[in-house]
């Protein structure tokens, strides 16, 4: 392979270059150890690189090995180039409102908020799925045409609602009614039912309103009772357009 | 064992040399862009939160982390001047010179083993483990994650490299080596001086930011 | 070794001892092509399972059961057989054979990454058994991170099967660089291997990536670093970068090796030198150039930043150009030549065929308003899926009925051959082609059902999916069957002129009896034999 000659010069080179590395190693601690801005990072990457570069060419033998062997090797860098340089064009220039933000957990109040506005006023399609929703749970006790007479209600006291009879126990306006329906009614056997969406509930509420021929409207102290009203209003007519991270990671894991 | 035989598939000692070579610059391609990954999150995440960097660099130790590279540097000294020793049929120097960086690589891990306890004691941690007070930043458990994943990383190579050297070492003082053939030796030194190359970077990038 | 007479063939003598420590590249190709095929098999199970709780609404499985099986489908069809297939099996027997040489450059090396690949695919096949993964083959932050599943075993897997791929192209760059026989230039050499070598680049590139990802999501789970965690302050997209960075580049590590062979087939096959020699061997590696720089195209949708959905789109457009400039001229080799069609070229040309329609619909998903829309429906499995198996698949079998006498020294029956190309190809676009108006109709992909709209559509895919089926049990079967049965192979029945065709079939052990001197290029067909 190469001959003694040849050697013998390696022999001086890499004294040389060992000095030369420790030289510099010196250099960028000692500026590390001085404030000069921006440049203490380009001071420690140049010399890093000169570093680098010395080892490459004189220790790795990278200088008198054929071409190809130097292509293969700077290839490497081209390619992790251009891995940092189009992950950063991503990741360096999101525009700032589309980064999510990943602070505390908290429920999506805007989202519900406004959500509940839209649905607390009465639809016929909203009546027609509250009819489907109602024969399906509640005609059991409260009977087919809403009389209190199904076939469940007779055993259980007192006797369920009749909602034709125009009378309320918790009141009868949307906002009071959708919490009855939230909620139940503590000491009778109106179950909560909770597991329905708020979109079902309010179907629900809108159906049962339609059977009574007392319907009140709903007054500033009505609607504070589901968290609506004056100073929420606000946050619901900006509803948020995406949940917290945290949030929704949790609700994936648990929804799977 | 002392004289080698050449592989059947090859003409030459020369060709069987070349190739070896070649496979091994292409195995280096794959160890630069292995740590590659980790040096693409640390500049997204240093170009994103520059203070917090700033301000956890300095819970390192700037003094090990300079007696570090220097004896890196030399164990890559004594590493050249092994392959040329062997490669000048002084097989006595090249053993010597091989122990020599021996000995430079444990001391980089006994250092390497100083500053990890310690930072485990201070509870310098990474990810969800970290508990350390004084940095308010509250991103500061990325930082002490990349500096393990890297440094442990980097250290694993110097351990691979402890095992070549020493596998090398022995086959030397066996007599396998001399002008005629001395692959091994020149390979291992070409990947010990890619853990030193990285090391490099390394230190500057972690200890000397802040 | 020592002891082996290198005029015997390669599969005559030893038991199963002499395959399991061989070092001859042919023995480990034909092992590689065992274990491929067997998980082919298995993945294909799990595809027909998928499609099964698919023909009608309603639920046959769990959702759960579902999650899995789909997520084993890709994991096991990608990692385990589409990507080492080609260049690990075939590529492993034919390469050292086609420059001319005696064997790979590293031949242990070669046995150990066989071995490093089934230790891969044992811990894979352990995650499945100790409950499955669900997270998709993607594996996803931050979701798989919190999966209860086992993606520990699944991931690792995947790490160690990365360095069985690492290890296998770097031997094969090695071997087209230092171990051609005299004569063999770099232009003289068949253009499977300017596939094969375009594709071990990208293996040596990019499979690091993967490999510090997987270990960063094992870190992740174990030791919660947080680097792709947002509750620990790091960003789920950028583990979506990485992954892509070895992922895209990974889908042309499997579809490069599939035109290589397609160059083979079509030229042989038409009795015709190539048309543009030259340019189908430089698209090779333009293809594997751009491969690195179009990754940001899986990621539109991700909340990536729009200067980088803008480099990405207008980037993933230039891989049309080197794809089309292949397409022409495979298609001017076949003007006017005289084609004779037996079952490989039946196969390369539903190649071209189904490529054709997987590259074009891979535009519209590369243009940035469109994929809004199309993102993550069944378009977008549609087109991969005619781009994976109508194109490596396709491939694949081309190459397999092209190279089987040579490598048993038995042909397969070809009346049996055409019969399952053609039900293959019948259920294949029975299959796929009404997933693109599904997708196109907006039924999202990874559901356990739809809604009635899609039903009819998707009873017509699941047929098609049987259609493949027993296309492929048919061909197993043959191929099978012709190891014993099959009329015996003369070296060379297709009248081809790469090396391979001038050595005995089966070969022996050393390949060559002399080493060959080149003096041609691969592809001299001159004037028509009347």
């Amino acid at each position: 392979m190469a001959s003694k000659q040849h050697n013998a010069d390696h022999r001086k080179t890499y004294f040389v270059v060992w000095m030369m590395l420790l030289v510099f190693t010196v250099i960028t601690v000692w500026v590390s150890y001085h404030n000069y801005g921006v440049f203490n990072i380009v001071v420690a990457m140049g010399v890093a690189t000169v570093k680098a570069t010395l080892v490459c060419l004189f220790f790795m033998h990278l200088k008198y090995d054929n071409r190809l062997n130097q292509v293969v090797f700077v290839a490497s860098f081209v390619f992790l180039a251009i891995f940092v340089g189009l992950t950063a064009s991503d990741e360096l220039f999101r525009p700032v409102e589309a980064v999510a933000k990943v602070e505390a957990v908290r429920p999506p109040a805007g989202n519900q908020a406004a959500l509940m506005e839209k649905l607390r006023n009465s639809t016929p399609s909203l009546i027609a799925k509250g009819k489907e929703i109602y024969l399906s749970q509640c005609m059991a006790c409260h009977g087919a045409e809403g009389k209190g007479n199904g076939p469940a209600g007779a055993a259980l006291n007192p006797t369920p609602r009749d909602f034709t009879s125009g009378l309320w126990k918790q009141g009868g306006t949307p906002a009071q009614v959708f919490k009855t329906v939230s909620d139940g009614m503590a000491g009778t056997p109106m179950p909560p039912f909770e597991s329905l969406s708020v979109a079902d509930r309010w179907a629900l509420v809108h159906f049962i309103r339609s059977l009574s021929p007392n319907t009140p409207a709903d007054t500033p102290e009505t609607l504070k009772l589901i968290g609506l009203g004056e100073g929420v209003s606000a946050v619901s007519s900006q509803a948020l357009p995406e949940i917290p991270v945290d949030f929704a990671i949790d609700r994936m894991v648990k929804e799977k | 064992m002392t004289e080698h035989v050449v592989p059947d598939h090859f003409h030459s000692a020369e060709q069987a040399f070349e190739s070896s070579k070649l496979g091994l610059w292409l195995f280096l391609v794959t160890e630069i862009l292995l740590f590659g990954g980790l040096f693409v999150i640390y500049i997204i995440y240093r170009a994103m939160y520059p203070d917090m960097f700033h301000e956890a660099s300095r819970h390192l130790n700037r003094t090990l982390g300079f007696i570090n590279t220097l004896v890196l540097i030399c164990s890559s000294f004594t590493m050249a001047m092994a392959v040329n020793k062997t490669q000048n049929d002084r097989s006595n120097r090249a053993n010597q010179y091989l122990l020599l960086t021996l000995m430079f690589a444990a001391t980089f891990m006994v250092i390497k083993y100083f500053e990890y306890t310690h930072k485990f004691h201070e509870g310098l941690l990474p990810g969800a483990h970290f508990s350390f007070a004084e940095i308010t930043h509250p991103k500061a458990d990325l930082f002490f994650s990349l500096y393990f994943m890297m440094t442990g990383l980097h250290g694993i190579h110097v351990l691979v490299g402890i095992g070549l050297i020493l596998w090398v070492l022995v086959r030397s003082n066996r007599g396998d080596f001399g002008s005629r053939y001395s692959t091994p030796v020149e390979l291992t030194g070409i990947y010990w001086h890619l853990v030193d190359l990285i090391w490099i970077y390394l230190f500057p990038l972690l200890y000397l930011i802040g | 070794m020592s002891a082996t007479d290198h005029t015997k063939n390669y599969l005559q003598g030893g038991g199963l001892w002499s395959w399991l420590t061989t070092l001859d590249h042919k023995r480990i190709g034909v092992m590689y092509m065992i274990a491929t095929m067997f998980f082919f098999a298995i993945g294909g199970i799990f595809a027909l399972l998928v499609r099964l709780e698919l023909f009608k609404t309603g639920p046959l499985f769990s959702p759960d059961t579902y999650n899995k099986f789909f997520t084993l489908h890709g994991a096991i069809m990608v990692f385990m057989f589409i990507i080492p297939v080609i260049p690990a099996a075939l590529g492993n027997f034919f390469l050292p054979i086609q420059i001319g040489a005696k064997d790979v450059a590293f031949p242990r090396l070669n046995l150990l990454s066989w071995y490093i690949f089934m230790i891969g695919s044992f811990l894979l096949v352990l995650a499945v058994l100790s409950g499955g993964v669900d997270t998709g083959w993607t594996f996803y932050t931050p979701y798989s991170i919190r999966s209860a599943t086992s993606v520990i075993f699944a991931t690792l897997g995947v790490f160690i099967m990365g360095f069985s791929g690492i290890l296998t192209g770097l031997n094969f760059i090695v071997t087209i660089h230092k171990l051609r026989a005299p004569g063999m230039t770099f232009h003289r050499m068949p253009l499977f291997l300017w596939a094969i070598y375009a594709t071990a680049i990208i293996q040596v590139l990019a499979t690091p990536v993967i490999g510090i990802t997987t270990v960063l999501l094992v870190m992740e789970r174990v030791l919660h670093i947080g680097f792709f965690d947002p509750k620990l302050g790091g960003d789920p997209v950028l583990f979506q970068h990485f992954f892509w960075f070895y992922s895209h580049p990974a889908v042309y590590i499997m579809i490069l090796p599939g035109m290589g062979i397609v160059s083979e087939v079509i030229t042989v096959f038409s009795r015709k030198h190539i048309f543009g020699y030259h340019a189908i061997a430089y698209s090779s590696l333009a293809i594997a150039g751009i491969s690195f720089i179009v990754w940001g195209h899986h990621m539109f949708v991700s909340s990536q930043s729009p200067l980088a959905n803008f480099l990405f789109s207008l980037l993933t457009m230039l891989v049309a150009v080197p794809t089309a400039i292949k397409v022409f001229n495979w298609t001017a080799t076949m003007y006017r030549g005289s084609i004779w069609l037996q079952t490989p070229m039946l196969y390369a040309l539903a190649f071209i065929f189904l490529f054709t329609i997987g590259g074009l619909t891979g535009l519209f998903l590369a243009a940035l308003s469109v994929d809004v829309h199309l993102h993550d429906t069944y378009f977008v499995v549609a087109h991969f899926h005619y781009v994976m198996m109508g194109g490596t698949v396709m491939g694949l079998l081309a190459g397999l009925h092209y190279w089987w006498p040579k490598m048993f020294g038995r042909m397969y029956p070809e009346g049996w051959g055409k019969l399952s190309c053609s039900l293959i190809f019948i259920g294949f676009n029975l299959t796929f082609l009404t997933q693109f108006f599904l997708g196109k109709m907006g039924m999202p992909r990874r559901y356990h059902d739809y809604l009635p709209q899609y039903a009819p559509l998707n009873m017509a895919s699941t047929v098609g999916s049987w259609f493949i089926g027993a296309g492929f049990l048919i061909m197993f079967t043959y191929f099978i069957w012709s190891l014993f049965k099959g009329a015996k192979a003369p070296a060379n029945p297709w009248d081809a002129k790469t090396l391979e065709w001038t050595i005995e079939s089966p070969p022996t052990t050393h390949n060559f009896h002399k080493e060959p001197v080149v003096t041609t290029g691969p592809y001299e067909y001159g004037e028509v034999k009347i």
